[in-house]
């Protein structure tokens, strides 16, 4: 078990989430203009992150589903050769930075960068309309939260599938694993509820 | 804190999950037993108001949670029996101090109350882990964690060894029943821990049916589910 964060100190880790996060936005706008350019400067900015570039490849690898769900259907509908590369590299390169993103920032640091930017003067008007900024963040975090958990009841639904010589499909997944997220979900709100969140 | 129920009932969808329930409380640890759908969870529930009687009255150190919920959570911390959905915050440190939100105080001084109860419960190493990543055990500490650091009045504890093998079952049992100075209202199956309160209170068939020194409350409860 390792330390999700641990003791990195990296100026990415340490950076202010707001301006990583502004500074994200403006980088996935560019490499939309330069796209290998753009994926070697992510890959500059893992190395310098995690101190190598082995974190890169294993993203990358983690993504291998998703680039290819993104690059069979266009090959599929005869787009040509350069503009299906350069448009999976664009897409690849924007889910590299996000997760980049992810994996140097706190959740916490996160979510009181979104409380503060919703009080802020630009965002004020928006709290007026009824929009409560502890509630946006709390749902962040909570959504943030819900992912291992899903995870969990997935892993634990293919066992139980396959302990029953059932082969796994998504169809015989979807109802066991919406009954687990679906008694969570009761579970976690009396939980918070105990918390005394309010929401 | 004096708990006193009077006459509480409560149901569900027309099924009595509580039945005329009167009883004065102050001991520091309190013990429920009785079987599955006894009444023990419904009981532990009314005292911070998570569930709200159909009729009678409750009060938890002066106050109704059925009518000020927020007071009555405020002083009662509420542990359950899975710790995964007590888990808020995605870091074990972030999910402590999550706790201490909207306290007022600030952020290095929450972290440092976050470390040092951590620290009590022998958990502090796991402080940047990924809370879902801990062992069931270090979970449920974890979320003991969560609700000590508030300072409750009461703890209220609802099967928090479930889950839990022995060795786990017997390090939150010292958790809980070791020198806290909170008064522990344990809900629990597990008669060894039952064993180590002062006193037991006896649910069965929505009805409270027995209070008392724990080994007598116990022996009759063997009898009678002989």
């Amino acid at each position: 078990m390792t330390p999700l964060f641990g003791t990195n100190t990296s100026p990415l880790h340490r950076a202010a989430p707001g301006p990583k996060l502004l500074a994200l936005i403006a980088l996935i706008a560019a490499v939309t203009w330069a796209p290998l350019a753009g994926l070697a400067l992510t890959a500059a900015l893992y190395a310098l992150a995690f101190k190598g570039i082995a974190r890169f490849f294993q993203q990358l690898w983690n993504l291998k589903l998703l680039i290819a769900l993104i690059t069979i259907p266009q090959l599929f509908f005869g787009t040509d050769l350069i503009t299906v590369l350069n448009a999976t590299i664009r897409l690849t390169d924007a889910m590299l930075l996000a997760t980049l993103f992810s994996l140097t920032t706190k959740t916490r640091d996160l979510i009181d960068s979104i409380e503060s930017a919703l009080h802020s003067k630009p965002l004020r008007p928006l709290t007026r309309l009824g929009l409560k900024p502890e509630t946006v963040s709390l749902a962040f975090a909570m959504t943030m939260n819900a992912i291992p958990m899903i995870m969990k009841f997935l892993n634990q639904t293919k066992e139980a599938q396959a302990a029953r010589g059932l082969k796994p499909t998504p169809i015989r997944m979807t109802i066991p694993l919406l009954v687990a997220s679906l008694k969570y979900s009761d579970e976690f709100a009396e939980a918070l509820t105990a918390r005394g969140v309010e929401v | 804190m004096l708990i006193e129920l009077d006459a509480v009932s409560v149901a569900f969808d027309g099924t009595t999950a509580l039945d005329n329930v009167s009883v004065k409380l102050e001991q520091q640890r309190i013990g429920v037993i009785g079987l599955n759908g006894s009444g023990k969870s419904t009981f532990a529930r009314l005292l911070n108001g998570l569930v709200k009687p159909t009729s009678g009255r409750i009060l938890v150190g002066g106050i109704d949670p059925a009518v000020d919920a927020k007071a009555a959570r405020a002083q009662t911390g509420f542990i359950f029996s899975n710790p995964d959905v007590q888990i808020i915050m995605p870091t074990v440190l972030e999910d402590v101090a999550f706790s201490l939100r909207g306290s007022g105080l600030k952020k290095a001084e929450i972290d440092a109350k976050a470390r040092a109860i951590l620290k009590r419960f022998d958990i502090e190493h796991l402080a940047d882990h990924a809370a879902h990543s801990l062992s069931s055990g270090q979970k449920q500490l974890l979320a003991i964690c969560a609700i000590l650091i508030t300072e409750p009045k009461l703890i209220v504890a609802d099967e928090p060894t479930a889950l839990l093998d022995l060795v786990n079952s017997r390090r939150i049992a010292r958790a809980l029943l070791g020198d806290l100075p909170q008064q522990i209202v344990l809900v629990t199956h597990d008669l060894e821990l039952a064993a180590g309160c002062d006193i037991l209170v006896r649910f069965a068939g929505a009805k409270m049916v027995d209070i008392g020194e724990p080994s007598a409350v116990i022996s009759s409860y063997l009898a009678e589910n002989a």
